[in-house]
């Protein structure tokens, strides 16, 4: 009776969890093309995959935007933070000659610990300092693919630090190089880059591509001292071989870099010099070396289950006369992503081991202890998109996460999308997110003083501040609330707009004295103040996005971004132990307005142009004005075999467009450029 | 028992595996690859790669697109269209608008919507099939195999 119960269970059962489960192919059209077309017709098709794309765009819950390789292709950039400049929300103001601040929503620094950026999903952020050093990118603007970006608070999905958004640069896999190309590139101020790629086909399965590249450019002027950087130089291999059969595409690749460049340090020692506009300058040529190999396996369990991982190990050295900083990060991904009935859930973990070390001498004051440490950070989340009521996308996650530096944090997220018009999308989200400190304001760190430039807010003095520190960083957290609307009416015009709320929690301030006049023992003046650093300041923004883009027939296409950012005001004066200090908030980098316009036309069927208008606001706490500048590039099909381009950067006046929060010696003139390329395929 | 048991579950993993909706941009690029082979071409191309062409903004046909390169043991290439590059070398073009693309003789146009197309997509019942312009084909030098004509769901003369 037993065994007749058990095996009419089995019986019933069997083939429902058999259907559920049942094992079928990745739909690739080399696969498809072993049936015969009589087959194929007779075969259902799956409608809602033909509009994936435009779904994740249009049928999304978050502010999102994707710059294809196309796109990249057709605009004026010359590397990743210019082509992130294009793209809506993103505030790129390039500080030097390597050196960028990119930010989302405000809160802007090349230290910055408001934004995730990832390769193939590996984290680049740097957890010593904070922010991302773009120069030691060991990816081509060839090699990429695209470029995801998602404003707001999206930590629970991508980890700490995605605070205002998140950057993910896609490579292209070994399959996507299969052409050899070569790129020339020569510009004006000596700057010139070189680039091959090729790729081959082992079998009907693996495929395997090569990438290495040249650029070489000068360094820039700085605005008071008009001292020149050092000229950087660098090399790029990148390697990359691919699997995909029925059930798996494993992807394995090599990156690697070195390179040299001409930094420019402030000598936080008292000036020597008797005129106070010659500026304590201190270069250390810095050798740089960025290698990383990543392994990411995707497993199609079903049609309804797929599981992910993803490994990788990067080591980075710069080697400098003032200070050795070498990291080695180790990130353990594994993901599962399950369609059950109207649910579409994800589960995973997520781990990064980061080893640093800072040596530096006398001269480049900044001294940790440990010299060494290892910050570990775990994680696991939950995220659930469920679809069962007519006309709405209902998601929630929830990720918890460990960090050895600091607290345990939970993030977490709740989103709608109403899908009731098929012209008209309305979304809204709360979440939470969390920024973690970075080693450098987490630790025991010697920082005794920070210089200030000249500059008319100082009187043309120098400005030494000296530092110390109230309590130990905790994280900022982040309480953010988006809406969003999205109207495409056909093919050719779409408009997007966000409005979003947050309150940061946790955010740094300082409480410095009076400036007062100081006569060096050399007898030269200089200004002095002293500055206490605490960690419970509150900065709330608030601010709109809108895109528009209208095409006004297949040759011609105008898009247009802007958006507004405003930051409360904290700072002002305040009496503590009954002196007046000066509040500061050092979270408040902000260009309160950025406009971009851009234009791409087909002339013919050979030559095209692309043309691209920006307007950045003012930042206040930087003391930089607002600038307007234009980029322009025309293309010349010549051949089939032959693309010229002719362009040029950062039209308009010469202009300041950020400077390093602290370490600032000077601040950079960003001049034009001018440029010729040639892009030779076979 | 036993063996009702296996003949059961064997039944079950037959049923479970023909149940499969088919991706439609694979679908597509793969009926692409078939025009190729099903059109009888201009005695110049006899023995020689056929050249397809395409040009979306749709990142998952293109993917399947560049898929279908792959298949370098047969007489096709697959070239991307993009902004300034011609389709003198096309023997086929898919594209997202054709209508701003030189309709000349021997290039096969294929599409979604729109009239230009020389072979049409569309979906009948939850199946992708197609219509020919069989009078517009052979205007251009081309000629359809007697295959394609019946698997169409519509042949215009």
């Amino acid at each position: 009776m037993k065994t007749q119960v058990i095996f009419y269970s089995l019986a019933i059962l069997y083939p429902s969890l058999a259907t559920a489960l049942s094992t079928t192919a990745v739909d690739n059209a080399a696969d498809l093309i072993e049936f015969s077309l009589e087959d194929l017709m007779a075969m259902d098709i799956n409608i809602t995959s033909a509009s994936k794309r435009s779904e994740n765009s249009f049928d999304s819950s978050t502010a999102s935007y994707v710059l294809s390789a196309q796109d990249i292709k057709r605009s004026d950039a010359t590397n990743v933070p210019e082509a992130l400049a294009t793209i809506p929300g993103i505030h790129v103001a390039k500080i030097s000659s390597t050196e960028w601040a990119i930010g989302i929503r405000g809160l802007n620094g090349k230290f910055s610990r408001y934004l995730q950026v990832a390769i193939d999903g590996r984290s680049i952020y740097d957890p010593m300092f904070g922010g991302v050093e773009w120069d030691e990118l060991n990816v081509e603007l060839a090699d990429v693919e695209r470029i995801e970006v998602v404003r707001g608070a999206v930590g629970t999905l991508w980890g700490t630090n995605t605070v205002n958004g998140m950057i993910n640069i896609i490579t292209k896999t070994a399959r996507k190089q299969q052409n050899s190309e070569l790129n020339i590139m020569l510009a004006n101020g000596d700057r010139s880059s070189l680039n091959w790629r090729s790729g081959i086909e082992i079998n009907e399965q693996n495929w395997f591509s090569v990438s290495a590249s040249q650029q070489k450019y000068p360094g820039l002027f700085g605005h008071v001292t008009n001292h020149q950087e050092g000229d950087p130089q660098f090399r790029r291999l990148n390697l990359a071989y691919e699997h995909q059969s029925d059930k798996d595409h494993i992807n394995i690749s090599l990156f690697l870099l070195d390179g040299e460049t001409g930094r420019v340090w402030a000598d936080t020692r008292l000036p020597k010099a008797s005129d106070p506009r010659t500026l304590p300058v201190i270069s250390g040529d810095e050798d740089k070396f960025n290698n990383a190999i990543q392994f990411s396996w995707d497993r199609t369990i079903s049609d309804k289950l797929q599981l992910k991982t993803r490994a990788s190990y990067n080591v980075n050295q710069r080697i400098s006369p003032l200070f050795d900083w070498n990291t080695k990060h180790k990130d353990l991904d594994i993901e599962l992503h399950a369609n059950l009935g109207q649910h579409r859930l994800s589960l995973g973990s997520n781990n990064r081991s980061s080893d640093s070390l800072l040596r530096s001498n006398n001269q480049f004051a900044i001294y940790l202890t440990p010299e060494e440490q290892t910050i570990n950070v775990n994680s696991l989340f939950l995220y659930d998109s469920y679809q069962g009521v007519e006309n709405w996308d209902l998601s929630a996650g929830l990720r918890y996460e460990a960090n050895n530096l600091t607290d345990n944090e939970l993030q977490g997220t709740a989103r709608a999308l109403w899908r009731g018009h098929e012209q008209h999308r309305i979304w809204s989200a709360v979440s939470r997110a969390n920024g973690a400190p970075s080693r450098i304001t987490a630790s025991d760190t010697n920082l005794d003083s920070i210089y200030v430039p000249p500059s008319a807010e100082t009187h043309f003095l120098p400005h030494i501040i000296n530092t110390s520190v109230s309590s130990t960083e905790k994280n900022v957290k982040v309480d953010s609330v988006e809406f969003g609307y999205r109207f495409k009416p056909n093919k050719t015009f779409s408009l997007e707009l966000a409005v979003y709320f947050n309150e940061y929690k946790n955010t740094m301030e300082g409480l410095r004295t009076i400036p007062e006049v100081n006569v060096s023992t050399l007898g030269f003046p200089y200004l002095s103040s002293a500055i206490v650093a605490e960690y419970n300041g509150t900065v709330e923004t608030k601010g709109a996005e809108l895109n528009l883009l209208w095409m006004l027939n297949n040759r011609f296409l105008i898009e247009y971004n802007g958006s507004y950012n405003d930051i409360s005001e904290t700072e002002g004066i305040v009496i503590k132990n009954g002196q007046p200090r000066s509040r500061l908030n050092f979270d408040r980098a902000n260009a309160k307005t950025l406009h971009t316009l851009k234009i791409k036309s087909d002339l013919s069927d050979s030559v095209s142009i692309s043309s691209t208008l920006r307007y950045v606001s003012s930042i206040k706490l930087l003391n930089l004005p607002s600038y307007y500048n234009m980029d322009f590039k025309i293309n010349y099909r010549a051949s089939k075999h032959l693309l010229l381009s002719l362009g040029a950067r950062d039209l308009g006046k010469s202009h300041i467009e950020g400077s390093r929060e602290i370490f600032t010696a000077d601040h950079y003139d960003i001049e034009s450029q001018y440029y010729l390329s040639a892009k030779m395929s076979w | 028992m036993k063996a009702l048991l296996f003949i059961i579950i064997l039944l079950t993993c037959l049923y479970a595996g023909k149940s499969h909706a088919r991706n439609v941009d694979a679908m597509k690029a793969a009926y692409v690859y078939y025009y190729s082979q099903l059109l009888e071409w201009p005695d110049l191309k006899v023995g020689k790669t056929i050249e397809i062409c395409f040009r979306t903004k749709e990142q998952s046909i293109s993917d399947q697109f560049f898929n279908l390169n792959s298949q370098a043991k047969n007489n096709i290439h697959v070239i991307e269209i993009t902004p300034g590059l011609g389709t003198e070398a096309c023997d086929i073009l898919y594209a997202d608008s054709l209508s701003d693309h030189e309709d000349r003789p021997g290039l096969l146009l294929v599409g979604e919507s729109q009239s230009t197309a020389d072979i049409k997509f569309i979906i009948q019942k939850n199946k992708l099939s197609f219509e020919i312009n069989n009078k517009k084909i052979q205007m251009k030098g081309l000629r359809a195999s007697a295959k394609l004509l019946q698997l169409a769901a519509r042949v215009h003369q």
